[in-house]
């Protein structure tokens, strides 16, 4: 038996989850017959071509993870190291390198390096992960240490990278809540967009426009660290390429991420079907993925109405936090509220990485909605920003810079009462 | 007189109809639930206890007819199990629980040899998926090593099992053992299931390596299962703690009927059969290593109406019965418990279909969802296509019984916008 990454726990969260909100989990309109195979497929462990099923394999053959679950463990975030303190797969490093027409993939390791290879094949190299802390101290005397990853790659197979190659780290982030942000009208957020902040408020706000893989035109970036996928179909179809290695309509290379200069990998046996148009992951497979990734439910809220928790909201307004992380960009009774603008923000330097994605620049970032932040910290712990630097939701508001300069330096001078109510806030999102 | 005749006829002809007579009140049918619940854990408890006599008499003289008879005994074992997976869902304390007996897939080469032709490399994200630790007493699990010397319940259910947070990592319950007595199925969608010789577990003439160690490993997953079965068959004793949830709970139709429909649903139809069948995958079959999958889901089917009907055949063949759930709907709504109980009737006429194909015509589940097999793919769906209808049929009992939706997600109450709004 070739395993699928089956998480009882995660049906047991997903259902308690239901349970506590008094729905039975197949009466709730999210839980489908396709989001039930969505679901399984999304826990699915892919494998080498060939095996003894044409439609179970393809994987790889350099890959990052098996299924999509292993690094977003119950559609959450995943974890920038294991117990032992070596990055997880849910960290990835990708690579780009500058060229007139922006930035490409590395000549010879491509779009991202995959540490796992199948048998017979090179893996790409691993990462080795060390903290650089820096220790600053809060208006109230309260010493917190911000660490910064140094993500290495070690035991390189292919050679060492062009030396004006980008690298920058990634944690696989939380997939809830992508559903209403996919819906969300463009008109909606282009409305909030100030580029040039022509309100003088210190905040711009750009929106993204990138390729669609699916239509190849330029269209409004939505997800993603720096808004560089436009939509879900393309998001998932993206993921399949780079982090399985498994080929769609969308990105129909089998070999995934191999380049030219890796010849035994693109030799390599395929796992392209007749029966699914010629690729490894069908249209039919792909599309439960992607229903399942846009149906996956937030998480309800904790305490929402408890005094302490108002109090942090009524704080949360008055540093100017909701500029960005807008709660919602207009009253829809009955969907989750996700605090977030889906707009580019310059964060300064502390964060910045130099990656550019789309018209996204190296200091820019598109809000992440907050939404779920509450149920996660208390799932696993912390694991925020970009490369999961930030252990604690207060880390990841000290790391903001730039147009966010300002809220950040009032959250460090506030009183400590009011910083826990901000944070019980937070957590109760 | 004739007219009071005719009213004291009209009045005895309403007590006796069905719908009149025998309206049970909610709490003897929460009651009546959590006895069926008893019986079935008991009647799993008492298969496993034969299964491990069945164990012992292998292990004392190795042989392919004491090999046959223990198989036969984990079969005869998962029937009531399967049956009692109808009170998984809607109880937590069984969903909680039931990943110690019956957690599937599992990556085999934790336990024992695999055939690294069909098993690849594994899973690259288990370190433990080639541990085997019938072959290997000292594991390293999460920087740290095991002393795996002495096989023993302690060793298999605090150690190993979901070693290194790896769900995968199946060190117990059926499944488990349902490897070390078939071995792997290596036939794809091919007939055959796996075929471990009885040798394998022979010290005197061993095949395999380690025979010792191997009967070691089945007798105490085994003796856990049988602790594990013990321990729920108690949840569910006069002052157990599942009875309590479910005979107290203020929802305790709504945890019934939940049970029924994630099980008929998205378990069932869904997660174990449509998906194998959409990807003819061998590998997700449920009792992949035995090719007993035709009767784990006609089992389910079988736990499904037993709790709906208020009935169970026990293991020893008396019936019990008591008030059900159907007569409680019939009393509100004929129509809606007719509806459901034909649904039942076809689901299982549907099963029934996929075990004569593994019993009488020798295409076990895995051949039916093969590629190249449309007329078996097409008994397949059937069965989920009936398992749908059945569900289709719940959700009418459940708006019948006036037990409701409630949303989800974000009513201003939940989400206090107004307090948090720009």
């Amino acid at each position: 038996m070739v395993p699928r990454a089956n998480h009882p726990g995660v049906t047991l969260g997903w259902w308690l989850a239901a349970w506590l909100t008094g729905v039975p989990v197949w009466a709730n309109p999210v839980e489908s017959l396709e989001f039930h195979l969505g679901k399984a497929l999304f826990e699915r462990n892919w494998v080498a071509a060939p095996a003894s099923t044409d439609s179970a394999d393809g994987l790889g053959p350099l890959y990052n993870a098996r299924s999509c679950a292993g690094c977003h463990p119950g559609g959450g975030r995943g974890r920038t190291a294991g117990p032992d303190g070596s990055p997880g797969p849910a960290l990835v490093l990708r690579l780009s390198l500058p060229g007139p027409d922006g930035p490409g993939p590395e000549p010879v390791y491509g779009a991202q390096i995959q540490p796992l290879a199948q048998p017979g094949q090179i893996p790409e190299g691993r990462l080795a992960l060390t903290w650089s802390e820096t220790q600053i101290r809060l208006a109230d005397g309260t010493p917190m240490m911000l660490r910064r990853p140094v993500v290495t790659l070690r035991d390189l197979g292919y050679g060492p990278l062009d030396s004006r190659a980008l690298t920058a780290p990634r944690l696989a982030p939380s997939l809830t809540g992508l559903g209403i942000l996919e819906a969300i009208p463009e008109t909606a957020i282009l409305a909030r967009a100030d580029p040039r902040d022509e309100d003088g408020d210190g905040i711009s706000g750009r929106a993204n426009r990138v390729r669609d893989p699916v239509s190849g035109s330029l269209a409004l970036g939505r997800f993603g660290w720096k808004a560089g996928q436009s939509n879900l179909a393309g998001q998932v179809a993206t993921a399949f390429a780079l982090d399985l290695g498994l080929s769609t309509l969308t990105h129909p290379a089998a070999a995934g991420d191999c380049t030219p200069r890796q010849p035994a990998c693109l030799a390599a046996p395929k796992g392209d079907s007749p029966r699914h148009g010629g690729v490894e992951v069908g249209t039919e497979v792909a599309a439960l993925v992607t229903g399942f990734v846009r149906a996956l439910p937030v998480p309800p809220r904790r305490d929402p109405a408890d005094p302490e928790v108002q109090a942090g909201a009524a704080i949360f307004l008055t540093l100017g936090c909701a500029s960005c992380h807008l709660p919602d960009h207009g009253p829809d009774p009955g969907q989750a509220r996700l605090y977030t603008d889906l707009l580019l923000h310059d964060l300064g330097e502390g964060l910045a990485d130099g990656w550019t994605e789309g018209e996204a620049g190296g200091r820019e970032w598109r809000t992440p909605a907050l939404r779920g932040l509450g149920a996660a910290a208390r799932a696993d712990g912390g694991a925020w920003l970009h490369d999961g630097r930030a252990q604690t939701l207060l880390e990841a508001i000290l790391w903001h810079g730039g147009e966010a300069q300002a809220s950040r330096d009032r959250v460090m001078a506030l009183p400590t009462s009011s910083r826990a109510k901000l944070m019980r806030f937070l957590e109760s999102l | 007189m004739p007219y009071p005749r005719l009213l004291f006829a009209l009045t005895l002809a309403v007590a006796l109809s069905p719908s009149a007579a025998a309206a049970p009140d909610t709490h003897a049918v929460l009651s009546h639930y959590a006895d069926l619940a008893e019986a079935e854990y008991g009647d799993a408890l008492g298969a496993a206890r034969a299964l491990r006599q069945a164990v012992d008499a292998l292990i004392a003289a190795p042989t392919p007819a004491t090999l046959a008879a223990a198989r036969d005994a984990w079969r005869a074992a998962r029937t009531p199990y399967q049956q009692t997976e109808a009170f998984r869902f809607g109880n937590p304390i069984v969903d909680g629980w039931e990943g110690k007996v019956n957690a599937w897939p599992l990556d085999e080469g934790l336990i024992d040899y695999v055939d690294g032709a069909v098993y690849a490399d594994g899973n690259p994200e288990n370190p433990l998926a080639n541990a085997n630790l019938i072959a290997n007493p000292r594991l390293q699990v999460g920087g740290t090593t095991v002393d795996g010397t002495t096989i023993d319940k302690t060793l298999l259910a605090a150690t190993l099992h979901e070693a290194d947070g790896v769900e995968t990592n199946v060190a117990t319950g059926y499944h488990a053992i349902e490897f070390l007595l078939w071995g792997q199925d290596r036939n794809g969608t091919r007939a055959g299931a796996g075929d471990r010789p009885a040798s394998d577990f022979d010290p005197a003439h061993c095949t395999g390596g380690h025979c010792d160690r191997r009967a070691a490993y089945l007798k105490a997953a085994t003796d856990l299962l049988i602790d594990d079965l013990a321990w729920m068959h108690a949840q569910w004793g006069q002052d157990g703690a599942a009875r309590r949830a479910v005979v107290e709970a203020k929802q305790g139709l709504t945890m019934i009927l939940t049970g029924l429909g994630s099980l008929s649903y998205g378990e069932l139809a869904g997660e174990r059969m449509k998906l194998g069948l959409m990807l003819h995958d061998p590998e997700e079959e449920h009792d992949c290593f035995s090719d007993n999958t035709h009767r784990s889901h006609y089992d389910d089917v079988v736990g499904i109406r037993n709790v709906y009907l208020g009935q169970y055949r026990r293991t020893n063949g008396t019936e019990l019965t008591g008030p059900s759930l159907s007569t409680l709907v019939a009393a509100t709504d004929p129509a809606a418990d007719q509806a459901l109980r034909r649904r039942l009737d076809e689901t299982l006429s549907r099963l029934q279909i996929l075990v004569d194909s593994a019993e009488h015509d020798g295409v076990a589940y895995d051949q039916l969802i093969a590629a190249d097999n449309p007329r078996g793919n097409a008994k397949v769906q059937a069965a989920i296509d009936a398992l749908l209808a059945q569900t289709k049929a719940i959700e009418a009992v459940i708006a019948a019984l006036g037990l409701g939706r409630v949303a989800l997600e974000g009513s201003d109450s939940l989400d206090a916008p107004s307090k948090v709004g720009p």
